[in-house]
């Protein structure tokens, strides 16, 4: 077999290690490429004052973005010059990630969030305790009930009464429901 | 050294009221420092109105205790679970979580502890002995050299992309840009805010590294189905542990110099700054430095024993110049302050006993926090044979209290979850994190380094070649990053003469 010249071996080494098709590797670089031209375009909008004393609040970051930018591009380059990888074999696929549980799983957790802002932490809690032990596979639903809960009084005591941290209330109607939830538990 | 200062710093910390109060000090700042979203920096704070009851040698000794206790709190969250307590811990982690993957969690956690007690009683004792002869050495360091010491630790995270170095350096610069975010504090210009109000004060950056670390391992954990339940079944590694982790004396060393001359510098960022730079100096002196962040012990060692050693150094440009080098030291300030007692060079010329109760109540603080991490471990360990549905939605809600925690603002909770499924995409696109961590911690300190020297020298940059300690860093920093570069180019050519011989032959 032909030994690859030095550019190809050099491109290699920069592009790191292979991991499927060239159009998946470069991806990732030129989202990267495309979110760093933006930001240079952004930057006109910060006020430059560069002269001989001062280097002003634009300097640094233009800096940081035309470094980003030839990295970047270094990149594209290498993949590009890299050979194309061999398609992924088998040990490869059954060791794949579990995409659909990954999506479910942060899906829980943008939700946990919005539902904070909504309803209050101490129901987003509890909700996203108990529903995500059943999401990821646990079916004893009293002990998931029982953690739920006892983690959710725990964590609203400690913080709101020993520490001080406003945890979120939640919008109207919540809101007040909350307040005489806390009342009721002593925290107010 | 004044015998009667020390009788009365000594009679002082025997009192049974002022040991009480160390306690209760140290497993505060334990616990807030273990705790996402409670810092030590806010334990501190919540114990300075307490003081007002107390005299101040107690008041003193109390928020010492909250300090040293809070500088260990997180370490064992880190190693185990992935989760920062505080900042500068996730240095700690880099290796601490490789290493309890691999089923070595006592070997992890026994050298943080021997890190934190030599990085402690060896700042301790340099400040006790040399205080005011270093607060004069660190007048050596102008913003040229700051410049330059900055510049090594983030040329030495490039060396995180073990597959790819290009993808470090990339890493690094997004975390530089990321830390641009917000209104500048020079000029008050706001940069990248998009109109947004939330980013008008910066991205939180303990939101961005728990988003990163916690939430980013949660999803990488689900997507592989790895389980952390193996790492149940470890203990502190005992004598065995010890001797390994003390055997590696010059990393521990090397960590506890860097972490006091970081530490001498007032609004260095201390603790943090130190750790980080701590480990970029093993990952290009130690002799496995190419496995480091792979699961190495040098890799706990070093940055733990530098984040502990700040503590002591800290102290002396606190008490020398009453200038705070951290959040906690401005605290510890305020006391003074509330007393009517002024810091500088008449507390060490009086004879008052003050200097030595704080010194005292640091040792007494550090062993009390080794006895409760031995003793309060296998406590948190059962936590680990919990079920994964259970523990992962668990991680989730502190990781979330952590962000929210930091300015009591959801969107801040936001911004971690979206930097959850970006440091999942990192590591799914073999992007390392840290350098990106590195990038965000010193890339203010580099920005204001570099204008403050550029303003000095009115655009003049003959400094840095005339200053020996700035061009000696330069240099350094140079070579750390283009060395490797020229070593694999070396290597490539190597190769290529040794196939081509041969079959010329």
């Amino acid at each position: 077999m032909a030994t690859p010249s030095l550019p190809s071996r050099l491109a290699r080494t920069l592009a790191g290690p292979s991991r499927g098709p060239r159009a998946r590797r470069l991806a990732p670089y030129l989202a990267l490429l495309a979110a760093t031209v933006f930001l240079l375009a952004e930057s006109r909008h910060i006020r430059s004052t560069l002269d001989a004393s001062d280097l002003g609040a634009a300097f640094w970051p233009r800096a940081v973005l035309l470094l980003l930018l030839g990295c970047t591009l270094a990149r594209v380059v290498a993949v590009l010059r890299a050979p194309e990888a061999a398609p992924d074999r088998p040990t490869e696929a059954a060791t794949a990630p579990d995409g659909r549980q990954v999506a479910v799983v942060f899906a829980a957790i943008a939700l946990y969030v919005w539902l904070t802002e909504l309803i209050g932490f101490a129901g987003a809690t509890f909700l996203y305790l108990l529903t995500s032990a059943w999401l990821l596979g646990y079916r004893r639903p009293v002990p998931a009930l029982l953690v739920a809960a006892g983690v959710t009084l725990g964590l609203l005591y400690f913080f709101v009464r020993f520490v001080y941290v406003p945890l979120p209330l939640g919008v109207d109607p919540f809101e007040d429901l909350n307040v005489a939830l806390f009342q009721l538990l002593g925290l107010y | 050294m004044d015998g009667g200062a020390v009788a009365q710093a000594f009679a002082a910390l025997s009192q049974p009221h002022n040991l009480l109060l160390l306690a209760i000090g140290v497993v505060m700042g334990y616990t807030f420092g273990a705790l996402p979203g409670l810092s030590m920096p806010m334990a501190v704070a919540l114990a300075l109105p307490f003081t007002y009851f107390l005299g101040l040698e107690s008041s003193l000794i109390l928020l010492t205790a909250v300090y040293t206790g809070g500088l260990f709190g997180g370490v064992i969250t880190s190693i185990l679970f992935n989760i920062p307590g505080e900042s500068f811990q996730v240095a700690v982690m880099w290796d601490g979580n490789p290493l309890a993957r691999a089923g070595r969690a006592g070997e992890a956690l026994t050298g943080a502890v021997v890190a934190y007690g030599v990085g402690g009683f060896l700042s301790l004792l340099f400040a006790v002995a040399f205080a005011p002869l270093i607060a004069r050495l660190a007048a050596l360091f102008g913003p040229f050299e700051l410049f330059g010491l900055i510049l090594f630790g983030l040329c030495s995270a490039v060396g995180f992309g073990h597959g790819a170095r290009l993808n470090g350096l990339i890493s690094l610069l997004i975390g530089l840009l990321l830390a641009t975010v917000g209104v500048d504090q020079v000029y008050g210009q706001p940069r990248f805010t998009f109109g947004v109000p939330l980013l008008r004060d910066g991205l939180e950056f303990l939101s961005v590294l728990i988003g990163l670390y916690a939430i980013g391992e949660v999803l990488q954990a689900v997507a592989e189905r790895t389980s952390l339940r193996q790492l149940g079944a470890a203990g502190l590694g005992g004598l065995r542990a010890i001797g390994q982790a003390l055997r590696a004396w010059p990393t521990l060393l090397r960590g506890v110099l860097v972490g006091m001359s970081v530490g001498l510098h007032p609004g260095s960022g201390a603790a943090t700054v130190a750790s980080f730079l701590a480990y970029g100096l093993e990952k290009q002196v130690a002799k496995h430095r190419h496995e480091l962040g792979k699961g190495r012990l040098e890799g706990v060692l070093a940055p733990q024993a530098a984040a502990t050693a700040t503590e002591g150094a800290g102290m002396i440009p606190l008490l020398t110049l009453g200038i705070p080098a951290s959040a906690a030291g401005a605290i510890i300030l305020a006391a003074f302050m509330l007393h009517g007692v002024q810091p500088g060079p008449k507390l060490f010329s009086s004879g008052s006993p003050l200097p030595n109760v704080i010194f005292g109540a640091m040792g007494l603080s550090l062993l009390l926090t080794v006895a409760l991490t031995v003793i309060g471990l296998r406590l948190v360990l059962k936590l680990l044979q919990v079920p994964e549905p259970i523990l992962y939605p668990l991680i989730i809600v502190f990781s979330y209290l952590g962000a929210y925690g930091t300015r009591n603002n959801l969107g801040d909770v936001w911004i971690c979850t979206a930097f959850g499924l970006l440091g999942f995409l990192m590591a799914r696109c073999g992007f390392p994190v840290p350098p990106l961590i590195l990038g965000m911690v010193l890339g203010p300190f580099a920005e204001h380094y570099l204008l403050t020297a550029w303003s000095l020298a009115q655009g003049d940059l003959t400094p840095f070649v005339t200053r020996p300690l700035a061009l000696a860093l330069l240099l350094l920093s140079a070579g750390t990053l283009l060395l490797p570069l020229v070593g694999s180019r070396w290597r490539l050519r190597r190769g290529e003469a040794t196939t081509a011989a041969p079959s010329s032959a």
